[in-house]
């Protein structure tokens, strides 16, 4: 039996709930045209062309975290799981596409890193991550975004500005609160890609030749399967579950 | 939270007496359950983490693995011996994110490849974030446990990989107490461990694995990483090894009694070894701790090596007159025992 | 207290169902006038204080309830940093006496923290670096053993009685209290209910009552809300953090009740009394500079020492139990003078016999002692077993030589240790301009080896012995 203090501390929590889903409805009558628009088209498509204006493959992190202020959408990681499969179940099909999302591959084993993002489209060799693309990648990543920042302008959703100055921050530039100085951490962020953006090509490069003789169309899009792991007791004589 | 990975195996060499801890490591599902089912109420204590906690714990990871892991390269720079900038990452959540079965073992198969690499002197990383190791208890059920380190970081001095693990809990002067650090410095034994079976499984034993790992705590003032604090992990390697091995003859035991059922059901047949940390940290004390009630060991654990197995009611009729001292032991305790009450006042008989 | 005697005296709480005092005397001094308390609720992890309720013990508390504690404004913990800045005026006006009494020691490490994290921050207001500065001097004085500032309630209740329990359990402050309070029939039982909330400066968060992960939920919800439902959120997090500051103000309040309640004489602590009022008002007037050079570290470590030995020592000299305890562990000598030899009265040299029946002895040759009670201090020459089966001690006296009425045969004294408070302050202090290698060298340095001296160094040492 609940008492009354219990009682009036529910009814408060109630009352304050209501009004959240008033003020929620209250505010879809006036949605934003853009991220309206945004919110119709199929993420796939959104990603295709994040890819597209990028021009190198990108995080899902990273992309999950831009979408949220240009077009108002939230992307569960999971997400990116069922997109994968999608993609993969739509190259098995019959009817082609003129372009896939595909993952980049490992250098050595050309298998998927599933979280690096790419275009079926682009040369092989900018799609493979070798030792250092990781860097690479994250900072060319970074300087995507800090370039959208500062094209956006007056009234663009200050989310942006906050996920350029972190990629700022992550990627060692100084970077003081409401202070969003882009040239200078993209010039920054320029002068550390060109330390290792010419091995990393070569690396990149030699791997895209030696994968194209390996592996197979599908694989080049979407991986290698890896080797068979033993993991003990996985035997039908013994199992938790069974036994 | 269920019990397995490194909480089940530092819970093992934390008390490994404890059959009723090895039938909670047995069986499927939240220790919250094994009470429930065993108890028959549910558990009403805190348990788990604290959602606050949770988040930290996430924070502190995020900061330190973004930007290609700057914070952790400039953290652990001078262990790999290169300069921030030329350390190699490898971000195996990149590769296979997910916490489900099938993306540990993506993980634990890409590790393997790394191992491998570096032992075969090819190109491989400086820094392995959230890796993927495995300890295995086979043949039985609860045949492996996954391990899973925060980083694996190749260390210069000893040409090896060597665990590292984020603890987010706050620090001052880079100073835990010593509760926590015994805690952490297990899971990071049962990590080193967890390398010497992946590098066992490569080279049959010829790389020996250094019992040496690093603790990256957080600042006070926001999530940066502390310097990390080097742990000799002999003492816990070892201490982990006796709580698989107790492990392995409590399961035996328990597999026998329950004869197929679910080994929670067996849990009244079982031999609990109940001691006083088990009150800050088992879900099952409260039970286990009937098995010793009105005995010396429900006092602590002090009381039950001084005085073994005593029933309490016979200490104390040793000053009422009700029980006489059956050996020299027990004449010392009565003769103390009366000298304290006649102190407090009371009155013997 | 040995460990039998702990789990004996546990064993009669027990039987007896309340604590049992284990002391004659009060670690700690009366109150001072203006006493306070303080008493916080933090963040699990974060180390942040999320709620602080503060003010003098005899009237309610002042509560702050914060509702972004991880936040940069810290404009909310200003009147508490102007009541701190208050209360170390007043405690300056007195040269350095003050009293805060908190309900256990994560207060005191919460203080710490918060400390730590506005001491020295250049964008924080001024009266928020003093409130850090505050509170590190204050975390730093809780470290002297012996220190009359910070009363840790729930630690004074455990160094001054044995409850029924075991020692885990008496770290929960509500289910220690469970064994001072008549009230209670059955403190076993009630103290193992009361645990089931905690009892250490957090929110409960049990599957009933998650008021933790609740305040998290309503935190994240307030940043996207506005107007009256961000109002509503906001009072919700009030109410449920100023509950939980309560909470462990209440148990300070019945631990501090809980203690006095014992009645133990709060007498000889003059001189503990004085060496934190020094100390603090040093602090509290030149700053806090923790150590951190190796030199200056040593040098802290002598002090802790010092204080250790100090406290020790003023406890053997007026607690009755205590030197009990250590009588029966030989750490203290009862017996008679059954031999005195002064060639001239009044002067020195002046030796004596003490005897007694205690046959474990800890004291060695060449100890500096003292007698409980009076200001005769010497050093131990001589230790035998006696003709009656007991130990027989020569004392060579250094001082107190004309006190009489005890270096008298017949005389029933009580020996103990002469531990000293000495802090090696000079010699280390010249530690820097040195350079002494242990502090600042990397290698020790290589010794040439002496010739040796005749016989082995038993022999030797035997040798430079006094007769």
């Amino acid at each position: 039996m609940k008492d009354v203090e219990e009682l009036r501390q529910q009814e408060l929590e109630l009352e304050r709930r209501l009004a959240e889903v008033r003020h929620e409805l209250s505010t879809r009558h006036t949605p934003d045209p853009v991220k309206r628009s945004a919110e119709r088209r199929p993420l796939r498509e959104l990603v295709l062309d994040a890819l597209n204006d990028a021009g190198v493959p990108l995080n899902s992190l990273l992309i999950a975290s831009v979408f949220r202020p240009l077009f108002g959408r939230e992307v569960p990681a999971t997400r990116f799981g069922t997109l994968s499969v999608d993609e993969q179940r739509s190259f098995d099909s019959s009817r082609p596409r003129p372009v896939y999302l595909c993952h980049c591959l490992t250098h050595d084993r050309g298998q998927a890193m599933k979280r690096f993002w790419a275009r079926s489209d682009w040369p092989l060799e900018d799609r493979v991550i070798g030792p250092m693309s990781g860097r690479v990648l994250f900072l060319r990543g970074a300087i995507w975004v800090i370039r959208l920042a500062s094209s956006a302008g007056e009234g663009a959703d200050e989310r942006l500005l906050y996920v350029a100055a972190d990629q700022a921050r992550d990627a060692g530039c100084a970077v003081k609160r409401g202070d969003f100085p882009y040239g200078e951490w993209i010039t920054h962020i320029q002068a550390q890609i060109e330390r290792y953006s010419d091995d990393d090509r070569a690396v990149r490069h030699e791997a895209a030749a030696e994968l194209v003789a390996r592996l197979g169309e599908r694989e080049l899009l979407f991986g290698a399967p890896g080797e068979l792991t033993s993991i003990p007791g996985t035997s039908t004589r013994w199992n938790a579950k069974s036994s | 939270m269920s019990l397995k990975g490194a909480t089940a195996l530092v819970r093992l060499a934390q008390n490994p007496r404890c059959e009723v801890l090895g039938a909670m490591v047995l069986q499927e599902g939240p220790e919250t359950r094994f009470f429930e089912r065993v108890v028959g109420t549910p558990y009403d204590r805190e348990y788990g983490e604290r959602q606050s906690s949770k988040r930290r714990g996430t924070q502190f990871e995020r900061n330190a693995y973004a930007g290609d892991a700057r914070l952790l390269r400039e953290a652990l720079a001078p262990v790999v011996g290169l300069e921030p900038d030329q350390i190699r990452v490898r971000n195996l959540l990149d590769d296979y994110p997910g916490t489900k079965d099938d993306a540990r073992v993506a993980r634990l198969r890409i590790t393997r490849g790394l191992l491998k690499d570096s032992l075969a002197g090819r190109v491989a990383p400086h820094l392995v974030i959230q890796p993927q190791l495995l300890v295995p208890t086979n043949p039985g059920p609860r045949a492996y446990f996954f391990i899973a380190p925060d980083v694996l970081v190749w260390s210069q001095q000893h040409g090896l990989y060597v665990p590292a693990d984020l603890k987010s809990f706050v620090v001052r002067e880079n100073e835990v107490s010593r509760a926590d650090l015994a805690r952490v410095r297990l899971q990071l034994g049962a990590q080193s461990l967890a390398l010497v079976h992946e590098y066992d499984r490569l080279d049959r034993g010829k790389t020996s694995v250094p019992a040496t790992g690093f603790l990256i705590f957080s600042h006070p003032n926001g999530l940066r990483p502390h310097a990390p604090r080097t742990e000799d992990l002999r003492g816990a390697r070892e201490a982990v090894r006796i709580g698989i091995e107790s492990f392995l003859r409590h399961r035996e035991r328990i597999d026998r009694l329950r004869a197929g059922a679910e080994p929670y059901t067996v849990a009244a047949e079982l031999v609990p070894h109940f001691e006083e940390r088990c009150l800050a940290n088992c879900v099952m004390s409260a039970w286990c701790r009937s098995t010793v009630a009105g005995r010396a060991r429900d006092l602590g654990d002090v009381p039950g090596q001084l005085l073994g197995n005593l029933e309490l009611a016979r200490v104390t009729g040793f000053l009422l007159g009700t029980a006489e001292p059956a050996n020299d032991a027990e004449r010392g305790i009565a003769v103390e025992l009366r000298r304290i009450a006649a102190e407090h006042g009371v009155r013997v008989a | 207290m040995s460990a039998l005697q702990d789990t004996l005296t546990r064993v009669l709480a027990r039987h007896l169902g309340r604590a049992l005092p284990i002391r004659s005397t009060s670690a700690l001094a009366a109150d001072p006038v203006d006493a306070i308390g303080i008493a916080t609720v933090k963040i699990v992890t974060e180390e942040q204080i999320q709620a602080i309720a503060y003010g003098p013990l005899d009237a309610e508390p002042t509560v702050i309830a914060r509702l972004d504690p991880i936040g940069r404004d810290v404009a909310d913990l200003v009147p508490f940093a102007e009541f701190l800045k208050g209360a170390v005026q007043r405690a300056l006006a007195r040269e350095g006496e003050m009293r805060i009494w908190v309900p256990h020691s994560e207060t005191v490490a919460a203080l710490d923290v918060l400390g730590h994290r506005y001491w020295r921050n250049q964008t924080a207001r001024p009266e928020i670096v003093r409130m850090g500065e505050i509170c590190r001097i204050l975390a730093h004085e809780a470290l002297f053993a012996g220190q009359q500032v910070i009363a840790d309630s729930a630690q004074l209740l455990r160094d001054h009685a044995i409850t029924g329990q075991s020692r885990t359990e008496d770290g929960h402050l509500d289910a220690l209290l469970a064994w001072f309070d008549a009230q209670v029939a059955d403190p076993l039982e009630e103290a193992r209910m009361r645990s089931r909330f905690p009892a250490s400066g957090v929110l409960i968060n049990t599957p009933d009552r998650r008021d933790d992960d609740r305040v998290d939920r309503l935190r994240k919800e307030a940043k996207s809300q506005s107007g009256a439902r961000q109002r509503a959120t906001h009072d919700e997090i009030r109410r449920i953090l100023s509950a939980g500051a309560r909470r462990e103000w209440n148990l300070m309040v019945s631990a501090r009740r809980a203690f006095w309640g014992l009645e133990l004489p709060t007498t000889g602590l003059e001189d503990l009394v004085a060496l934190s009022k020094r100390r603090l008002s040093a602090a509290l007037t030149q700053g806090h500079f923790p150590a951190r050079r190796a030199d200056k570290v040593a040098i802290e470590l002598d002090e802790l020492d010092s204080a250790q030995h100090t406290t020790e020592s003023c406890m053997l000299e007026v607690d009755d139990a205590a030197r009990d305890c250590a009588r029966r562990a030989g750490a203290s000598i009862a017996g008679r003078v059954v031999a005195r030899n002064q060639p001239r009265p009044g002067r020195r040299p002046c030796t004596i016999e003490v005897e007694t029946a205690q046959t474990v002895v800890r004291t060695r040759r060449d100890d500096k002692v003292r007698i409980v009670g009076t200001n005769v201090s010497g050093v131990v020459r001589d230790i035998a077993i006696a003709a009656s089966g007991g130990t027989r001690v020569r004392v060579e006296i250094l001082n107190g030589v004309r006190s009489t009425g005890v270096l008298v045969p017949g005389a029933r004294v009580e020996i103990v240790e002469q531990t000293g408070g000495y802090v090696r302050l000079r010699e280390l202090s010249q530690a820097a301009a040195r350079g002494v290698w242990m502090f600042f060298g990397d290698a020790a340095p290589v010794l040439q080896a002496t010739p040796r001296r005749g016989g082995s160094p038993l022999t030797v040492a035997r040798g430079s012995r006094r007769p």
